[in-house]
């Protein structure tokens, strides 16, 4: 377990290490000079010049990339250009948004496809299985930004209950965010509500032709306890994967449904700092959802030992 | 084989049925649509859908039905570019894994494991930020997350072949690595790899919407139905139509080839169901 | 005395408050929450030409010795009028007395001087010293007479005493002004919640005793257009300084608790051309595309109607305005013989490059790319970021067509700069340029900017489009709001609720 942990900790390093290294490389050749976009057009030479040297963009590569990992190293981190704070309290301000959003979305999703799935494995090959595949395809289809619209289209617009956008904050209204993150949650929790359902069925069907389970119905156990006390632990395993893997990406894929509902969430901060050229708020919140990611799933493969004590964790 | 096969298949001939309408659109609209797509109409703006204009116009008064048909094309090329480049890449890479000795095997898995670790939409975002926003570069980012798709699924086939005695024998009757590769090992592996491209085609297009919906793949004012769908958020009130149909062409279409692909995979491959 | 001041009071209300609203007798009392959507990067409006500033503190914190009106005239500020000399070179100012700043300073004609000679000075930070520093020499022969020579004649003058850079700040007090802002205006500031607003409290000491009318006004900032109009519909705040999207404007509009302006602004929006770059060197090309233009459907199309067509590079809202968009009506038919005649038969094919943080300026871009193919031009567009804009475009000058919103007024001599982004290079327009700079009376100001005016519109240096509106939106209990936006400003000095 111990050389387990050790191996896994070295390869996650060195995966940081390089997705690090890659974005300051990208950020380095991206055209368009910070020192102009925060000076604007008028300014003259000199000051330019006295800006850049300021903000170090005068230094060559290496520099540059070596104060910015040993500021890192030293748990300060960069300064943001545009909002004049540092990116680690931007980050956490704006993971309070994407974070909750992320957990509401999956807790969505997993309400939905959990009964759903059972529902449809136990029932397979009738008419209730085939309403609840057609379903899915349809959830595989549709885009989640037009989803997030259409629920606007419906919600805010037509009956007028929620809010088209915006976020009050946490301090300043809490029902108010809360409800004005339900609709992207909605959008984001049902079209992996569609995925999650589709993997608890075919992983339920698989359970429920193994042995251990004919031999609990050939017991006369009832039918209930046969799925639900069984079957459904095993079946949950590969669920719990995709459940880790969407949790990950989701911090970065609300990206889009950021943008149609204007939440200040991580994925629009990075979005917009692109444009602006605001480059410590960009390498910075790259690298932090790339480690999300990575340790996510770090996290889902540690807790498949807790769900089956069958899989040993010796790097097999 | 008989065809008979595949249209008893319910997914695969509703999914077949499905695209070829979008392909027969995207086909008539290269020599004919109601209005010319990008002509603007000062009197006609934010029109609801009516005889004349049956998905309505949108603010620029030019008419949805011919920008959505148009748009058509523009996915349809999406999806078979960034298919041909991920699977291009990929059979290659998949191939030298499978084939390469054990430090290439391991170098390109490796790199496989941290593409599919990094957001996918984030980075696209970002190579589109540094080439600039447009329609090729949007499919290249696209097409680069395929690559390891493809590779992996062409490095697992191949190793369940590479065992086969029919190879050893090939082998033995002296014919070259390359030669094996081409004769027996491709033809053998392209069932999965057809079923997976066609999954790949529908996911380009989604992808593709969601990075024009954010202003970085194809570029105004060439109709493309992510784009549209930007446009229409901001006349949400005054024409909720510009929202709609695109966001309808766009489902239909990755349901179609969804559907197709799903029906591919029961009869070509019924061992992966 | 007292008494004829105290009808000069009401005589300049009535000018303030010239609003369509003026029926009902204003009531005091109230708090206004207003919404901006940048925070300014300081309080200081004469430390950084940041518009955020302006918006904030200019007429409500701080005054000049000369103010702008909501139409745009220079109404006396800090100075009760002023006269110049028949050589146009001396202007004596004659300043209001009994003014105090907020922190009890006594303003004065020394506190004046003091601040002009102060500007002039670039080591002390102001970013337009160029305003003053064609000051000779500032005598106050009295506490409230202020006379100020010029070195040469400067028809600006007025105009640049009237503009943010020029506010008074007390001698005691102007250190901390970045941060603690003392001035003379209306309302005293009071706190700034960085990141969310600034609020500032009605002034009980102000030298018009009838204003203002309303006891607090607060500024929020809220960048993301969708949250300001919602927080306008949640009533978390009562007035939008102007929304960018026209669509949201036509929306509210329809909304019986709102009410949209559509007044006028100093900004133009043009296709910006490069005047070397071919084949837009040839002055037949720039007037077939003059002629290819509807700039009334630019401004529906673009706009949704808000907004003026221009014929130059001037705002109708700006003294001196020629209406010249007669020059070139749009006629595709003239916009085709005039390309035959210069080479292009078939027209030819061109890149257009539009910043993508702007939507007036890539949806323009839409709009006359479809406009100019019927002609023959076929324009190939490509969005770029600001960053880029400013690099390639503005500083290297790499590009054919853009689209931008040129936002300052009496701007026009930027096309006396031949190294300027349109790269326009006429010696006809910089003689009218100086002969306007130097014209010491009206009539010949009049002339000269007039002609300016009409020297590019002919040499159709530019596609000259629209001029931008300002689109303020309220609660409809908001009263004396300015309609128009002449100045880089929110003043709230004569704003009212209605009961």
């Amino acid at each position: 377990m111990t050389a387990y942990l050790m191996k896994k900790g070295i390869s996650l390093t060195a995966v940081l290490f390089l997705v690090s290294l890659t974005v300051f490389s990208v950020l380095f050749v991206l055209p368009g000079d910070p020192a102009q976009i925060i000076l604007g057009i008028n300014a003259s030479p000199e000051t330019l010049a006295a800006l850049r040297a300021r903000l170090g963009l005068d230094q060559p590569f290496w520099v540059q990339y070596g104060g910015w990992i040993g500021s890192l190293l030293k748990g300060t981190g960069g300064h943001s250009i545009t909002y004049d704070t540092a990116v680690f309290d931007l980050i956490s301000s704006r993971l309070a948004v994407t974070g909750p959003l992320a957990l509401m979305a999956m807790a969505i999703a997993v309400a939905l496809a959990l009964p759903l799935g059972i529902f449809a494995a136990r029932h397979q090959n009738r008419p209730g299985d085939a309403a609840v595949m057609a379903g899915t395809q349809v959830g595989l289809a549709v885009p989640e930004f037009w989803l997030g619209i259409l629920l606007m289209l419906l919600f805010s617009v037509h009956w007028g209950v929620f809010t088209a956008g915006g976020f009050p904050g946490w301090g300043e209204d809490f029902r108010g965010s809360l409800k004005a993150l339900f609709l992207p949650a909605l959008a984001l929790g049902l079209i992996r509500a569609a995925i999650l359902t589709r993997l608890t069925r075919s992983s339920m069907l698989e359970v429920l032709r193994e042995d251990y389970v004919r031999t609990a119905r050939a017991k006369g156990l009832k039918e209930r306890t046969v799925v639900y006390g069984h079957a459904l632990k095993n079946a949950l395993i590969p669920v719990l994967t995709i459940f880790g893997l969407q949790m990950g990406q989701l911090l970065a894929g609300a990206i889009i449904i950021e943008n149609v509902f204007t939440l200040p969430g991580l994925g629009r901060l990075v979005f917009q700092a692109i444009g602006q050229r605001d480059l410590p708020v960009v390498r910075e919140v790259v690298l932090f959802m790339a480690a999300a990611v990575v340790i996510v799933n770090f996290l889902v493969d540690l807790s498949y030992a807790a769900v089956d004590p069958r899989i040993r964790l010796d790097g097999q | 084989m008989a065809m008979g096969r595949y249209f008893k298949n319910l997914n695969f001939s509703i999914g077949l049925a499905l695209s070829t309408m979008v392909v027969v659109m995207a086909l008539v609209s290269l020599f004919w649509t109601p209005y010319s797509p990008n002509t603007m109409d000062a009197h006609h703006r934010i029109e609801a859908p009516s005889l004349a204009h049956p998905l309505g116009t949108d603010q620029y008064g030019r008419d949805q039905l011919s920008r959505v048909m148009v748009g058509a094309v523009n996915s349809i090329i999406v999806g078979l570019m960034t298919v041909a480049i991920g699977m291009g890449a990929g059979i290659v890479l998949g191939l030298t894994s499978a084939w390469g000795g054990r430090l290439a095997d391991e170098a390109i898995m490796r790199f496989s494991d941290l593409l599919f670790g990094f957001p996918a939409v984030l980075s696209a975002i970002l190579i589109t930020a540094v080439m600039g926003p447009s329609a090729v570069n949007a499919m290249l980012a696209i097409g680069i997350f395929y690559i390891p798709v493809f590779a992996r699924l062409t490095r697992a086939s191949a190793l369940t072949i590479k065992g086969l005695d029919y190879i050893s024998a090939a082998r033995a009757a002296g014919q070259e690595e390359v030669a094996i590769i081409r004769r027996h090992v491709l033809p053998n592996i392209l069932s999965p790899l057809i079923i997976q491209a066609t999954v790949q085609f529908a996911v380009a297009i989604l992808a593709e919407a969601g990075l024009s919906y954010l202003g970085l793949g194809t570029q105004p004012p060439h109709p493309s139905w992510g784009r549209m769908l930007n446009e229409a958020q901001t006349f949400m009130e005054l024409a909720p139509w510009m929202a709609v149909f695109p966001g309808m062409a766009i489902a239909w279409t990755v349901l179609g080839f969804n559907l197709l692909g799903d029906g591919l995979r029961d009869i070509l491959d019924p061992r992966l169901r | 005395m007292k008494n004829a001041f105290r009808f000069f009071f009401v005589v300049l209300l009535l000018v303030v408050v010239s609003t369509p609203a003026f029926s009902q007798t204003p009531v005091k009392g109230g708090s206004l929450m207003v919404c901006q959507p940048a925070e300014p990067p300081g309080l200081d409006p004469t430390a950084n030409t940041a518009a955020a500033i302006d918006r904030v503190v200019y007429a409500n914190i701080y005054e000049g010795l000369v103010k702008v009106d909501s139409g745009g005239g220079f109404i006396p500020g800090l100075a009760n009028g002023w006269t110049i000399s028949a050589d146009g070179l001396v202007y004596t100012f004659n300043l209001r007395k009994g003014v105090v700043f907020h922190d009890g300073e006594a303003f004065d004609a020394a506190v004046a001087k003091w601040n002009l000679e102060r500007a002039a000075v670039p080591e002390n930070g102001n970013p337009h010293p160029e305003y003053f520093n064609g000051i000779e020499a500032i005598q106050t022969p009295d506490n409230h007479t202020l006379v100020v020579r010029l070195k040469s004649v400067d028809a600006l003058f007025i105009a640049h005493m009237a503009e943010g850079d020029a506010v008074m700040l007390p001698m005691q007090g102007a250190g901390d002004a970045k941060s603690n802002p003392i001035g003379t205006g209306p309302f005293k500031f009071v706190k700034w919640v960085q990141g969310d607003r600034v609020e500032m409290a009605r002034f009980d000491g102000y030298w018009n005793p009838f204003l203002p009318y309303l006891d607090r006004v607060t500024f929020r900032f809220i960048g993301d257009p969708a949250a300001q109009i919602a927080a306008l519909k949640a009533g978390d705040i009562d007035v939008i300084g102007s929304i960018a999207a026209p669509e949201s404007a036509m929306m509210l509009a329809k909304d019986k608790r709102f009410k949209v302006y559509a007044g006028t602004t100093t900004g133009e929006v043009i296709m910006s051309t490069n005047n070397k770059a071919a084949p837009f060197d040839n002055l037949l090309v720039r007037r077939a595309m003059a002629h290819a233009i509807d700039r009334q459907a630019v401004v529906d199309l673009v706009m949704f109607g808000y907004g003026t067509p221009i014929g130059s590079h001037w705002s109708p809202s700006t003294p001196y305005y020629e209406d010249l968009t007669g020059r070139f009506p749009y006629d595709p038919d003239k916009a085709r013989a005039l390309l035959k005649e210069a080479g292009y038969p078939d027209g030819f094919s061109a890149t257009i490059k539009l910043p993508a943080i702007y939507s007036y300026s890539r949806r323009a871009g839409e709009v006359i790319a479809d406009m100019l193919s019927k002609v023959g031009i076929d324009l190939t567009i490509e969005i770029v970021e600001w960053g880029q804009w400013i690099d390639r475009i503005f500083k290297k000058k790499e590009y054919q067509l853009t689209m931008i919103g040129h936002v300052e007024a009496w701007d026009i001599g930027i096309y006396a700069k031949p190294d300027y982004y349109f790269q326009y290079d006429s010696q006809e327009f910089r003689d009218a340029y100086a002969n306007a700079l130097k014209a010491p009376d009206e009539a010949g100001k009049s002339k000269w900017f007039g002609r300016c005016q009409e020297i590019i519109a002919d040499d159709a240096v530019n596609g000259f489009l629209f001029s931008a509106p300002s689109l303020p939106v309220m609660k409809v209990g908001v009263m004396g709001w300015w309609e128009n936006y002449p100045t880089i400003a929110l003043d709230c000095t004569a704003v009212w609720w209605k009961q």
